[in-house]
């Protein structure tokens, strides 16, 4: 197991360490460790991948992982100078508040570490979709050697071989650096993002807003019922929020920094990994492309929208190429997109119930996420206020804006749906999707929120 | 602040309370032990890799998706046409018809699942 677990642990200390070289010390350490663990196993996954596709197998695929990723990160540290941080923590005083709140975030953790490990030791190849989906490709990924393609053979149509493959292969990789399967592997893997994304939010609400706002953030993502159980389910959910809140993160650093161009390389290079964990992602890449290049443009001006997409789309362009390479050669159309035609489209976009009735899920779902968690912060908004610093709030609207984007795309993606009975897709999805995006609308009303130690704000 | 603190606190509590994880149901734990069990004496009699017909008797799709999760990377073929092939009857026939219409005869039956091959090779 040891090696498998060096496996993932591996690719992470050295994006840790490319991240101290581009100036993610001092204040931005615990952001760094944060977005390392995304930063390496995607790293690692991009690699293991194209090594499978150039067609390794084995050993062969070994030598090439680890080369690859040991040359990649040489010619990195070799190549980059070192760079300074820039950002400094708002100087919050530290209070009594300040430490009961980081206490209260502690057993909270605690509780959430606890109730993953008790739900991985209930069910150790994860839940439905984990077993049948991301940890079968994984087997077949692992178990069929050089006839890894399989998993993409049109008998296994029900187990969408046209899923993004960021979660299986790195499961796959793990277990071929072990050399035999385990479920600890995908638990950890599991594990690593759930944790990830807590230890993100609450790293980069500190950093941008002072410890106490990053406490609460982080408070309230761990009192949400169904996020630590949906992260030990081992669906690919988790880690496509994890990717979705570091490109928000990394924008919102670039906003405050308007610095190198390091940060849009990074969040171009989140924003591929999103598209590579799950469908969703891709739709997640064109809605924050979108806002950001009408945002930058508005308010900066078509030079600086150049500089700042040319190093987004930097950053984007291996994910991308890979993506676009399993899409075209590999991957079997989305069952979603394939069943659409005028005659079976036509009536669904003309149906008014249908409207209401998706409507209706969307608002009862979103009342009941945490449970009424949306209720609350918006009662704690009510109460506070707005912060005062407007380039946190120009991201936080920003933010705002991608996830309500991102609702309407899902919105249609249900109206549009080829399930015989859309109330049971619906069912059996949203709650889901509408936790893929709650670590982001969290740190996103963070971000805008007044902190409780500064009165007045608003 | 304590609004929300409350809010984290009910959240954790509620999972602290939940028994789920104890149960044997949970996640289908269970069921997926026992496939894994029974098929660890199919798998001797079943090619490592490849594709395999199969013949879902019961309509059985949980069953189906189980076995396709454990024999990976051999892939069951719904109806498939090929010559060995696994089935999911309550009450096996002794002879049945892959999708080319191809006779295969019962060759084991374990704890509900069946293993046909061609009647030609028995």
């Amino acid at each position: 197991m040891i090696p498998g677990v060096l496996a993932l642990l591996g690719p992470i200390g050295v994006a840790f360490l490319a991240l101290l070289r581009l100036g993610f010390s001092g204040p931005l350490l615990p952001v760094n460790a944060a977005l390392s663990v995304g930063l390496g196993l995607g790293t690692a996954f991009c690699v293991h991948f194209l090594g499978l596709v150039l067609g390794f197998a084995g050993w062969q695929l070994l030598v090439a992982d680890a080369a690859l990723l040991l040359g990649l990160a040489g010619l990195f540290l070799g190549l980059v100078g070192q760079q300074r941080a820039a950002l400094a923590l708002p100087g919050e005083p530290l209070s009594a508040w300040t430490t009961g709140a980081r206490v209260i975030f502690l057993v909270l953790l605690l509780g959430g570490v606890y109730r993953f490990v008790l739900d991985c030791w209930g069910s150790p190849h994860g839940d439905w979709d984990a077993w049948a989906i991301w940890n079968l490709r994984a087997r077949f990924l692992f178990r069929a050697g050089d006839s890894w393609r399989e998993t993409f053979s049109p008998f296994l149509l029900w187990s969408h071989p046209d899923y993004p493959l960021l979660v299986p292969v790195t499961v796959a990789r793990a277990w071929l650096h072990d050399g035999h399967e385990t479920t600890v592997i995908p638990q950890l893997v599991a594990g690593l993002f759930t944790f990830g994304t807590v230890g993100l939010l609450v790293a980069a609400v500190t950093l941008l807003r002072g410890p106490l706002q990053g406490y609460l953030a982080g408070c309230v993502l761990l009192g949400t019922v169904g996020f630590i159980d949906l992260g030990s389910a081992q669906y690919a959910d988790v880690p496509l929020a994890y990717f979705l809140l570091a490109v928000a993160v990394l924008l919102a650093l670039h906003d405050r920094q308007q610095g190198p161009i390091t940060l849009p390389v990074l969040a171009g290079f989140m924003t591929g990994l999103a598209a590579w964990t799950k469908n969703e992602g891709q739709l997640f890449a064109i809605v924050v492309v979108g806002v950001r290049v009408v945002t930058i443009l508005r308010t900066a001006g078509v030079r600086a929208c150049c500089r700042e997409m040319g190093a987004f789309f930097l950053g984007l362009l291996l994910p991308l190429a890979l993506l676009v390479s399993f899409k075209l050669l590999l991957a079997p159309p989305s069952d979603l997109i394939a069943a659409q035609s005028w005659a079976t489209t036509l009536p669904k976009l003309t149906d008014g119930g249908r409207y209401l009735l998706i409507l209706g899920t969307f608002a009862g779902q979103l009342a009941l996420l945490g449970p009424a968690a949306i209720p609350v912060l918006v009662g704690y908004f009510l109460l506070l206020g707005r912060c005062r610093a407007t380039p946190l709030r120009c991201s936080a609207g920003q933010l705002f804006l991608v996830l309500a984007l991102m609702l309407a795309g899902y919105f249609v993606v249900y109206l549009t749906s080829p399930w015989d009975n859309v109330a049971i897709h619906l069912g059996t999805s949203l709650d889901r999707l509408l936790l893929q995006l709650w670590p982001t609308a969290l740190f996103a009303f963070f971000l805008l929120v007044a902190s409780p130690l500064s009165p007045g704000e608003s | 602040m304590l609004l929300l603190f409350g809010f984290g606190l009910v959240g954790a509590l509620r999972l602290s309370a939940d028994v789920r994880p104890f149960q044997a149901d949970y996640r289908d734990r269970e069921e997926l032990a026992r496939v894994e069990e029974r098929f660890t004496l199919l798998h001797a009699a079943l090619p490592q890799r490849g594709t395999v017909s199969f013949l879902p008797g019961r309509r059985d799709r949980p069953m189906w998706y189980r076995c396709q999760y454990v024999l990976a990377p051999l892939v069951l073929a719904e109806d498939g046409p090929y010559p060995l092939a696994i089935g999911l009857f309550d009450q096996p026939p002794e002879v049945v018809l892959n999708g080319a219409g191809q006779r295969l005869r019962l060759a084991s039956d374990l704890d509900g699942v069946q293993l046909f091959r061609p009647e030609d090779d028995q």
